[in-house]
């Protein structure tokens, strides 16, 4: 009896004792280890929380669906929030932070949670940069296939975390008391018109995407207005503002199908080019207000055309009179093939088979030309545009006209940059395979091309002797 | 046993009777751990500082505890330390944590521990203890991260992270799960087996000769 005794109360001692340092670590841990997975639950709010804020506040009222939100804190104010939705996406739930800064602009996004079981390699790359920093700098709502690229295979986790996005974007708006509806241009607005402050959407015309009258205190400082015009690689949209005496107050480039090609036509979007257009009045020329970016005409002239078409909605709105002396708006493509160089172009007579020819003139002396020929297709009349320089070299064709009629897809891919880009540089006379590729499958539109080439070169290797 | 020496006692721990290798201890937390080499030294370095610190404790307990409640004695001193250990690098060291904080719980369930509390730490003092724990903990860091090693390489061509065969090796996934686990220990054990029963032969026959 006194050896079970002995053990009862050894083993009690040993017991008190390891329960009593449990407690005591348990006591001078507790708060790091808080305060430690506090930060771990944080981290993606960090993470996607706009770099200016200094503090956070968790916000304690929230709406349906939000799991948690916090406000990013500078000097008192709110400068951002990020906030925290779980979606239902392919395997399982998925949590999304999004961070919004006080503008409304999405500051990133965090995908992931412990529940997150997408498909590896597949709806797991959800969670990869790729995709989430394709939301940066984005504005709420954002859509599938315009603003974010989805991954491939895997729409379903990525409509989840898109509307996970726009959900936590709406709370958030809310916050801002920014409208849920804002447009995602309205960054562009206020690029294009520095002085606004507010912005009413105002009506709009043919052709124009959308239109906002810029206001200060109630007055209208200015109008902006989007037009979408067809570059390089695919729809640009031109963002043009105006002040109240006609002059462009700035141009932002861009839009969601924008795809011109990167380091050439995607140019067309960095202030260098765009700041050109500032203080100008419409309309304007590319070679005399506007230096087009080298190698990407097409770009160039989509831009000038976007702008050129803006600012005669504009000035209509704000009832200026367009000027008169150049009505031609539409970038001809004799303008567009002629070579840069050329500040201002002169119609010249035209030799027989030759529709149209043109000089281009820089300081009083001719820099190149450019002549217009039409041939008969596969479909149709043909009109080929091509200019030269002094030495003749093409500086660039355009394949069209209004009876244009070769096959889609085949015979029309002759207007294509793929083909007509081919030329560039090149000496007439051409030959097709050897210098240009034909069009495969059309061959007779290829050769008519290749023909009204040589007979437009033909004429101007005329000129230049 | 002969005479024991501090050295000897720490070696016994690596060589003659390595716990994972020739005791067979801990197999839970070697298949567990040894997915890759990264995972098998941290599970190594976390069960070795507990191993050394319960083997000490038991040790300097090994008069006070009585003998027919030592095994829960043994599990109470061990359960402490490790929820200690776990707590005190939770709290201070989270980045330490973050790599081995999955192991630390599993060092609960290492019978490696409680069978050097029973079999060695409580009937030698600290020192011995000390010297047994750390001499136990390397044998078993070092056997796992063998074992470690090899499953790496094979299951996805990398070591420690670091790629070293060719894009070309197309890695075996199974050995990186669990079944790849058993046959990888399997083939482990068979070489230690063979590599000491061929040092034991050479030493009778040797002794024979003399």
């Amino acid at each position: 009896m006194r050896k079970a005794w002995d053990m009862i109360w050894r083993l009690t001692l040993i017991c008190i004792v390891a329960g009593l340092s449990l407690g005591v670590t348990n006591e001078f841990t507790k708060e790091p280890i808080a305060k430690q997975n506090m930060m771990k639950e944080n981290a993606a709010f960090l993470a996607v929380m706009t770099p200016d804020a200094a503090d956070f506040n968790e916000i304690t009222e929230l709406a349906e669906g939000i799991d948690k939100a916090v406000a990013g804190m500078k000097d008192g104010q709110a400068v951002g929030y990020a906030a925290q939705v779980t979606v239902q996406g392919y395997g399982g739930p998925i949590q999304v932070v999004t961070g919004m800064d006080a503008n409304g602009v999405i500051t990133g996004i965090s995908v992931g949670g412990p529940d997150f079981k997408e498909t590896s390699g597949l709806g797991s790359k959800t969670k990869e940069p790729e995709f989430t920093d394709q939301f940066k700098s984005k504005a709420a709502p954002v859509k599938l296939g315009t603003d974010i690229q989805g991954i491939s295979g895997a729409t379903i986790s990525s409509a989840a975390v898109v509307s996970a996005v726009n959900k936590a974007c709406e709370f958030m708006s809310g916050l801002l008391g920014i409208a849920v509806e804002t447009p995602a241009e309205i960054e562009a607005y206020k690029a294009v018109l520095p002085g606004a402050v507010d912005f009413e959407e105002a009506e709009t015309a043919e052709g124009v995407d959308l239109a906002f009258a810029g206001k200060k205190d109630g007055a209208a400082v200015g109008y902006s207005a989007q037009v979408t015009v067809q570059g390089y690689g695919g729809p640009v949209e031109v963002t043009v503002g105006m002040d109240m005496t006609g002059s462009i107050t700035g141009v932002s480039i861009g839009g969601p199908g924008f795809n011109e090609t990167a380091g050439l036509g995607a140019k067309i979007q960095e202030p260098a080019f765009t700041d050109q257009f500032k203080a100008k009045t419409a309309p304007v020329a590319l070679g005399t207000d506007i230096d087009a970016i080298t190698g990407a005409t097409v770009s160039s002239t989509a831009a000038v055309t976007g702008v050129n078409t803006a600012c005669k909605f504009l000035a209509g709105l704000i009832g200026l009179e367009t000027q008169p002396e150049e009505p031609e708006v539409q970038v001809e493509p004799h303008v567009a093939v002629m070579t840069p160089d050329a500040a201002e172009i002169e119609e010249i007579e035209a030799a027989e088979g030759i529709d149209k020819a043109f000089a281009g003139k820089k300081d009083g002396a001719v820099v190149g030309y450019a002549a217009q020929v039409t041939v008969a297709g596969y479909g149709g009349p043909v009109e080929v545009t091509v200019g030269i320089d002094l030495t003749g070299a093409i500086t660039g064709i355009v394949v069209g006209g209004d009876q244009f009629a070769e096959t889609p897809g085949l015979g029309a891919k002759v207007k294509e940059p793929g083909f007509t880009e081919q030329f560039k540089t090149k000496v007439a006379p051409v030959s097709l395979g050897s210098d240009i590729d034909a069009v495969t499958s059309a061959t007779v539109s290829s050769t008519a091309v290749v023909k009204a080439v040589n007979a437009a070169c033909e004429f101007m290797a005329g000129l230049i002797d | 046993m002969k005479e024991k020496s501090l050295g000897g006692v720490f070696l016994n721990g690596i060589v003659n009777e390595n716990p994972t290798l020739r005791l067979v201890l801990g197999v839970c937390p070697t298949l567990a751990s040894t997915t890759s080499a990264v995972n098998a030294v941290g599970m190594g370095a976390a069960a070795t500082f507990v191993l050394v610190g319960s083997n000490l404790v038991i040790s300097l307990l090994r008069k006070f505890i009585p003998d027919g409640v030592r095994i829960p004695s043994f599990i109470v001193v061990i359960c402490t330390f490790v929820t200690i250990v776990e707590m005190l690098i939770k709290a201070f060291v989270p980045t330490l944590y973050e790599s081995l904080g999955v192991f630390i719980p599993l060092i609960v369930v290492n019978c490696i521990i409680l069978a050097r509390a029973e079999a060695f730490a409580s009937k030698n003092g600290p020192a011995f203890s000390f010297a047994d724990g750390i001499g136990m903990g390397a044998g078993f860091t070092l056997a796992i991260t063998v074992i470690a090693a090899i499953r790496e390489i094979i299951s996805a061509g990398t070591l420690f992270g670091f790629h070293i065969l060719p894009e070309a090796f197309e890695p075996m996934q199974m050995i990186g799960m669990a079944p790849g686990g058993f046959i990888t220990l399997g083939l482990v054990l068979g070489v230690a087996n063979f590599l000491t029963s061929r040092a034991k032969k050479k030493k009778s026959l040797k002794g024979s000769a003399a």
